[in-house]
């Protein structure tokens, strides 16, 4: 076994809100998921979403929380969940924690590149990145059955993963680094 | 930002094996899950036999385990060894003496083949 204590990483809570709770997602870098769950809120939606994304960013104090981009143009969020998602970052800021939006647009075009062009698809390339989400993978959904709150699960880990992707291509090169 | 390691990764490693935190505590001889939450959500320590036990169990060393304790402990020794090796250099010189110093230094280095430790990158 190696001593890798000097190893960092950039911990990051991603939350995809659904009209019925939310769901999270937590990686270590892109290859390390912590944690990953729902959370049903049926009462007082926006206090107990707000106490739950508060408990979460207490316990895995992580660097970075990735949402939806809910001002983007091709989103399509009700006002409820857009304002829950500016509360959001607020805690967030309150917890020292800064906030990134993520269109959903970039999702797809991510996981465009692995062939993943719908929901499902994308749930699955996940499942088989992290075979730990492929115990949660729900169903395909029939035309006439409601989403599976489940969904929220690879929804919130598909921002999370586009994140990071995008962080990495934005990156600068190291300096003196290999130029071939 | 960087970020250090969490002190534990018991969750973490128990639901990548599917398992639910009854079966945890069944499979470490607990009466209820409620010892196994306090375990994961570090307002508690396990026993040093209740580690081994979680080993075998989700099959992960308990340096994986328990990343963070493990970073900020040999964070911790490896400055004592340095201070210890400082210490005897300033001593007077003797075999024994010598040998200590070259073994403190060979773990301050990390290429001490009987610790099959990496080195410690300088930041």
């Amino acid at each position: 076994m190696k001593r890798n204590y000097g190893r960092r990483f950039l911990r990051v809570l991603a939350v995809d809100l659904s009209t019925r709770g939310f769901g999270y997602a937590i990686f270590e870098g892109p290859d390390m998921l912590v944690d990953w769950g729902t959370k049903d809120i049926r009462v007082d939606k926006e206090r107990i979403t707000l106490r739950n994304i508060g408990d979460l960013l207490q316990r895995y104090e992580p660097s970075v929380l990735v949402v939806e981009d809910c001002a983007h143009v091709t989103a399509r969020r009700t006002a409820r969940i857009a304002r829950l998602t500016e509360q959001m970052l607020a805690v967030a800021r309150t917890h020292g924690v800064s906030g990134c939006s993520v269109p959903r647009a970039a999702v797809y075009r991510h996981f465009a590149e692995n062939n993943a062009r719908t929901k499902y698809e994308i749930a699955v390339a996940l499942a088989n990145g992290f075979p730990a989400l492929a115990l949660r993978l729900p169903p395909k959904r029939k035309p006439w059955q409601s989403e599976d709150p489940r969904t929220s699960i690879f929804d919130a880990a598909a921002f999370g993963i586009t994140y990071l992707a995008r962080r990495r291509s934005s990156a600068p090169r190291p300096k003196g680094g290999n130029t071939a | 930002m960087p970020t250090p390691k969490l002190n534990n990764y018991l969750g973490t490693f128990r639901k990548m094996r599917g398992f639910s935190q009854r079966e945890v505590a069944f499979l470490l001889g607990c009466r209820n899950s409620a010892k196994v939450s306090r375990y994961e959500h570090d307002r508690r320590l396990p026993s040093l036999e209740t580690i081994f036990a979680y080993e075998a169990i989700l099959g992960t060393s308990a340096r994986e385990l328990f990343g963070g304790i493990q970073e900020r402990a040999v964070r911790q020794a490896l400055h004592r060894v340095r201070l210890l090796r400082r210490r005897l250099e300033r001593q007077s010189d003797s075999p024994i003496l010598t040998r200590k110093v070259e073994f403190l230094r060979s773990v301050a280095e990390g290429d001490n083949d009987e610790l099959h430790y990496e080195a410690v990158p300088k930041a």
